[in-house]
């Protein structure tokens, strides 16, 4: 069996919050390997977990316990040369490409700014940058502007450019669609499809879409307060869910049709302390039993092949209408 | 729609950059009482930058070079600084896109909400307070007074929009402007948000212009929509016939997109088997 490109072991990410309040567990024991050249899509709700998870992969936020291995290395190894090895294949691709983008500088400059080393000046610079530009599909007249007089899909173009430019193993992909409209949505997609197909890359694909994850992650994690509480193949997940609150996720989302609106009226998150000796869910399930407010779920394997963390998860029943297709 | 049911009426609007660029070109737009009117397109069609023009409130770099807005019966463009004081607010109150950044960061959120009912209002501090509270109450927050007494960066960033939205309610406007409200939130707090500013302004009979890049939004909670594209608009209709017959191409575009259908051209990834 081959190593897999990006594996997290146990990885628990607290944060303080000051006078008398306990600790914020944004990441509880988390666990999950991701295979070279595949994609894994990571959904949950604002606070869930995922923006913090894609920071630790990349070196940003290391964590309170557990490991983080990008090929087998660790990334918050103690020995410097160590570390800058295990995040040397690793870039990201943001939100916002407008507050990614230093405004200030041409878009050939910012595509090659990983690269800057004695080695790579001038004329060779510039051929790269070309290059670079040509694969993300910008023009060569693109080079001398700046990113405010690029739309949203081509400053996003941009952003994908510089992460491609150090020929990185692995993308993490912080909800790179959720600022743009639906045309540059499609164009960056298949652009992501078509690097990965071209040259191997691994995506961790951060998202609420899921549309988005339907294209192009095979595998879907699903993140509530800070632990994985479903994962299996992404179509499967969502037209048979196995977690009450995928399935809340999954009946949440718009249908782009006028007269399909969700019928569902979720309970608000509930953001008080989370109990560990319970299932962390269990205020806004309505499959809640005794048993979820004395002790806490484990993820377990189910007959349909998905992992999921809830005592009643063979109760969960289908998605009626298939919102994604 | 005959000229006397209109709320607010734009004809003509050009707004130019500082550069000479235009970022509206010519818009004509008319939203009726009780209406909800969706402007769809993506960053830097214009949307945002047509509804800023409509209260006056454009950004250092952009102007408005043409063009009338009537607004109640009143001729903004004709009325000068006083015409939009007396309807910023009051008439026409403005959710922003990004809650967070129009919060001042290092004030509670009480005194921030107790300003602004009294600018509008006049009221005694105490009343101010209440009606604070009250507005909080209406966006489903069970403790108002936890709220008040936060710090923007407290909230999350659904709370957050909530708090936005009661701070648009406090001047009791006409017309809510919500620019891209959800954009940022997940999708159970994007459904909880629109659905709440959908009753909010059915409860009080407000009319509500949704800018949105993203078609589930517009399609669901829209009368009708203007579809924008380089600071024109390309379509306008009734929402459901222009999605089930969408007349432009860049129209037809986006609503292919909006399904996996639409984003596989054949270019799916190979479905890799699933690491156990």
């Amino acid at each position: 069996m081959t190593t897999p490109l990006v594996e997290l072991r146990e990885v628990s990410q607290t944060f303080a919050r000051g006078k008398g309040r306990t600790p914020l567990r944004a990441l509880d024991a988390v666990s999950l390997e991701v295979r070279r050249g595949a994609t894994v899509a990571l959904v949950g709700e604002s606070g869930s977990g995922k923006t913090t998870l894609g920071r630790t992969v990349l070196g940003l936020a290391a964590p309170t316990a557990g490991a983080v291995l990008v090929d087998g290395a660790d990334v918050y190894d103690r020995d410097r040369a160590a570390r800058a090895r295990a995040r040397a294949g690793v870039q990201v691709v943001f939100q916002h490409p407008s507050s990614s983008l230093d405004p200030t500088m041409r878009i050939d400059q910012i595509v090659c700014e990983p690269l800057r080393s004695p080695r790579l000046r001038g004329r060779a610079a510039r051929v790269r940058a070309q290059a670079l530009l040509e694969r993300v599909g910008l023009r060569p007249e693109y080079a001398a502007r700046r990113p405010f007089e690029l739309s949203g899909g081509e400053q996003q173009r941009v952003a994908i450019a510089r992460a491609i430019a150090a020929e990185p193993e692995l993308i993490v992909l912080d909800e790179p669609t959720s600022s743009i409209d639906f045309a540059a949505r499609r164009d960056i997609l298949r652009l992501l499809a078509e690097l990965q197909r071209d040259g191997g890359l691994t995506y961790l694909f951060i998202t609420h879409d899921l549309v988005s994850a339907t294209y192009l992650a095979p595998e879907t994690v699903v993140l509530y307060a800070g632990r994985i509480v479903e994962r299996g193949p992404t179509a499967e997940v969502l037209e048979r869910p196995r977690h009450p609150y995928t399935k809340v996720l999954i009946q949440s989302a718009l249908t782009a049709r006028p007269g399909v609106r969700p019928s569902i009226v979720d309970a608000p998150a509930v953001r008080e302390e989370r109990s560990w000796g319970a299932c962390a869910f269990r205020e806004r399930c309505p499959l809640r039993s005794e048993r979820c407010d004395g002790q806490a779920p484990e993820l377990r394997r189910l007959a349909d092949g998905h992992d999921a963390r809830c005592f009643h998860a063979e109760q969960v029943t289908g998605v009626a209408e298939a919102k994604v297709a | 729609m005959s000229g006397d049911d209109a709320l607010l009426r734009v004809e003509g609007l050009t707004v130019g950059s500082a550069g000479g660029g235009t970022v509206v070109d010519g818009l004509d737009l008319e939203l009726a009482r009780r209406e909800t009117l969706g402007l769809l397109g993506g960053s830097g069609s214009g949307k945002s930058t047509t509804m800023r023009a409509v209260m006056d409130l454009l950004p250092r770099g952009l102007q408005r070079r043409g063009g009338r807005i009537v607004f109640d019966g009143a001729e903004l463009t004709a009325g000068g600084e006083r015409a939009w004081a007396a309807v910023r607010g009051r008439g026409i109150a403005l959710i922003p896109q990004d809650p967070k950044a129009s919060l001042v960061p290092v004030a509670r959120v009480g005194p921030q909400m107790v300003a602004l009912h009294r600018r509008h209002h006049g009221s005694g501090r105490a009343a101010a307070r209440k009606a604070a509270a009250d507005a909080l109450a209406r966006v489903r927050f069970p403790d108002p007074d936890a709220v008040l007494a936060a710090f923007p960066h407290e909230l999350s960033g659904g709370m957050a929009q909530r708090v936005t939205i009661a701070m648009a309610l406090l001047a009791d406007p006409v017309l809510l402007v919500a620019d891209e409200p959800t954009t940022g939130l997940d999708v159970v707090l994007q459904f909880s948000v629109l659905q709440l500013l959908q009753e909010l302004i059915a409860d009080r009979g407000m009319s509500m212009i949704l800018i949105s890049h993203d078609l589930g939004v517009i399609a669901n909670y829209t009368d009708r929509l203007c579809v924008m594209r380089d600071g024109r608009i390309v379509e306008r209709g009734v929402t459901a016939e222009v999605f089930e017959r969408p007349a432009h191409a860049y129209t037809r575009e986006l609503i292919a997109a909006t399904t996996i259908e639409g984003i596989d051209a054949g270019a799916r990834p190979a479905a890799a088997e699933v690491s156990t």
